[in-house]
């Protein structure tokens, strides 16, 4: 589970886009808005954390039970993989 | 051949191959110290070419490709080229952004039928905007779309206006978070990665800084005494 090089993400106001550029943005040119939770798990992707430490990592941030955590990721990481964010 | 120009009060040096950009630019043309420097090639020409429907004439695809080239280069110096028409009135201007065909232009014209030579068209389709130190400056460039509206000149941005038509004429001031995807597609994004994070930075400014309205109209006059009135008063 490795996300494509080339997206540029950032804080805008309180919501957090995501952008395709260099290279990528020759095979795929899409705007992404996400919410902070949603930012966080893109960050923990792209730490390289599994499932289960993120959901940890999050159940500590939000302070909420590990499962909805987990449920939470794995619904975010389920549209990542549809949307085509992640390496073959 | 190579010239300079000044956008945006930034000196550009372009190098180019044929001489269509040098008389385009005319009007900008300085002999300042350039600040940066681009040019094109006869690739990047073909795949100007190649990415548009009709055939456009070399040195036009050139122009448009040194466009671009500059557009890369100015989020290093808190610039970006914003798809939209900026107009000034006493001083202060308003940007008014929308897809394409959805009747910018025609509301361009609405306000210089509404306010006459009060109204000063800055520029009709691709502005600079300088945004740094909590205030956004509109500057024209002659790229200005088909109808070349556009005035050697420059406004401080007092309002942005997306523009979608209405059966009323009504404006809202609105919060920027609804519309963040609508605003980055309007907003050049730069080929090279850093450049595009620094685009979304100058970006969360602009809306920062800048207050944003969602006008709903129609063609008629009272569609500018919509959107004029509304943003005015702030």
């Amino acid at each position: 589970m490795k996300i494509k090089e080339g997206f540029a993400k950032r804080k805008i106001g309180e919501r957090y886009i995501v952008v395709t550029s260099g290279a990528l943005s020759r095979e795929m040119n899409i705007i992404i808005e996400m919410n902070e939770t949603s930012s966080d798990i893109w960050d923990y992707v792209e730490q390289g954390m599994n499932i289960e430490e993120i959901a940890q990592a999050l159940a500590e941030k939000y302070e909420i039970s590990k499962e909805k955590a987990k449920d939470d990721a794995e619904k975010l990481i389920a549209q990542m993989a549809q949307a085509g964010i992640f390496k073959d | 051949m190579q010239f300079c120009v000044n956008f945006s009060d930034l000196n550009i040096e372009i190098n180019s191959i044929y001489p269509y950009t040098y008389d385009f630019c005319k009007e900008y043309i300085t002999y300042n110290k350039p600040d940066f420097s681009v040019r094109t090639s006869e690739e990047k020409i073909d795949a100007e070419i190649a990415s548009v429907e009709f055939m456009p004439p070399r040195g036009y695809a050139e122009s448009i490709c040194i466009y671009r080239e500059i557009a890369e280069k100015l989020p290093t110096f808190n610039r970006c080229v914003f798809h939209g028409a900026v107009l000034e009135y006493e001083g202060k201007g308003f940007l008014f952004t929308a897809p394409s065909g959805t009747g910018k232009t025609t509301h361009i014209r609405l306000w210089k039928q509404y306010l006459g030579d009060k109204v000063n068209i800055v520029n009709g389709d691709k502005p600079v905007l300088h945004i740094e130190n909590k205030r956004v400056v509109a500057y024209s460039t002659p790229y200005a779309g088909k109808e070349g509206y556009q005035n050697h000149s420059s406004a401080e941005l007092c309002g942005i206006c997306i523009i979608k038509r209405g059966r009323e004429n009504r404006i809202e001031k609105v919060n920027a978070g609804m519309y963040l995807t609508e605003i980055i597609k309007q907003i050049y994004m730069p080929f090279n990665p850093e450049q595009s994070i620094k685009t979304l930075e100058l970006l969360d400014n602009l809306l920062k800084w800048v207050p944003l309205y969602v006008l709903h109209c129609d063609i008629s006059e009272e569609a500018a005494r919509t959107s004029f009135e509304g943003m005015m008063k702030g």
